[in-house]
């Protein structure tokens, strides 16, 4: 125990406080879950924001630039050698083992960030077994399978396949059956995709469709169609209703009377 | 793209003209970072916590980045995917047109 105890870092204690203290019933088990799924996102963040900086205070200094006018490999890679990449697999091994502490849909949260976030193929593929085994009828699954594509990599076409599968069969959740349904049709149009294949992916994304209901799952997979019978040369543009980077409503016909440049567009 | 998009709406600041983004960034805080950075003043439409698969986006079937758009003032869609000068023009002929009163 003692030395089990020296085993586990500050933060990893600090994350499983709250764990350790326990959370009984199940409201507050899963309150617990959502605030350790909320540190383990804000540390990565923070850690990803540090490289960030990191990185741009090496590529801007002169030995930087010097080194890359010279197209001095080795030098390059000797002035980032000491650069601090996140560790979101570190990370998504902590979030594993908080999601053996609970039980249900926290724990199926956990394993979510995990998944997603941990960039790693065995975690996915531990994670992805352990959902199999026991929680197929969990409505945390859905954000799961909302990150769908970062799954079909490490499971390989047919291992992505029989998961969907599976969800399709077990699960309650119409919206995990249409996230479910949604993957297998991006998965069978892809490049190079023959006439039968889009065919059978255009019923799958009509499933899908039709099980999503009001989600945006629905408009995702209305885009296309929305694009040819909608946003063509000589017709009036929809509106568009949100909130700018400060949290301000507005509209795109407040802007009636001007011309506008729509752009797409991010800093990422 | 952005120093060019920039220089657009500096240019056309006393013109009927406006450059709305729907902006795909997750984080809103790296966002204010970099706007700061590379003088960003025109305003967007946040695409929200998933970025590129956000709402507007999703529904706009938007699958490159950037995707433009140039609308008249009647709210028209003129043009498609012009980018850095073929934007301006863009953007002078429609102005041209408002003048014009067409």
């Amino acid at each position: 125990m003692l030395i089990g105890m020296r085993l586990i870092t500050t933060c990893t204690a600090a994350l499983l406080l709250p764990v350790l203290l326990g959370a009984q019933d199940g409201a507050k088990q899963q309150s617990a879950a959502q605030a350790l799924y909320d540190k383990l996102s804000a540390e990565l963040s923070k850690q990803t924001s540090a490289y960030r900086e990191a990185s741009k205070k090496i590529t801007s200094s002169e030995a930087y630039k010097k080194a890359r006018a010279d197209k001095d490999r080795e030098k390059l890679t000797e002035l980032r050698s000491s650069l601090k990449r996140p560790d979101s697999k570190g990370l998504a091994k902590k979030a594993m083992a908080a999601a053996a502490t609970f039980e249900g849909d926290g724990a199926v949260k956990l394993l979510g960030w995990a998944a997603i976030n941990g960039g790693d193929a065995n975690i996915v593929k531990t994670v992805v077994a352990q959902l199999q085994e026991k929680h197929m009828g969990s409505a945390a699954m859905i954000d799961i399978l909302e990150n769908g594509r970062v799954l079909s990599r490490p499971l390989g076409a047919e291992g992505a396949d029989a998961f969907l599968s599976q969800v399709i069969e077990e699960s309650p959740h119409d919206l995990a059956k249409a996230w479910a349904f949604y993957w297998k049709s991006v998965a069978l149009t892809g490049r190079g995709a023959n006439d039968d294949q889009k065919a059978k992916g255009a019923e799958l994304a009509a499933q899908a469709e039709k099980l999503a209901g009001n989600h945006w799952l629905a408009d995702k997979i209305r885009g296309p169609k929305f694009v040819a019978e909608k946003l063509q040369i000589g017709l009036v543009a929809p509106n568009i209703v949100g909130e700018d980077i400060d949290g301000v409503k507005f509209e795109l016909e407040d802007y009636r009377g001007k011309v506008v440049v729509l752009d797409f567009w991010g800093f990422w | 793209m952005i120093p060019h998009e920039r220089s657009l709406v500096e240019q056309m600041k006393d013109k009927p003209f406006a450059l709305i983004g729907i902006n795909s960034d997750k984080d809103k805080a790296y966002f204010h970072t970099k706007a700061k950075e590379m003088g960003v003043t025109w305003r967007s439409f946040w695409n929200g916590p998933r970025g590129t698969g956000g709402p507007i986006s999703s529904k706009w079937g938007v699958r490159g980045w950037p995707t433009i758009y140039v609308l008249d003032h009647k709210g028209v869609i003129r043009f498609k995917g012009v980018r850095g000068e073929k934007m301006t023009e863009a953007v002078e002929q429609l102005l041209g047109e408002m003048e014009d009163g067409k």
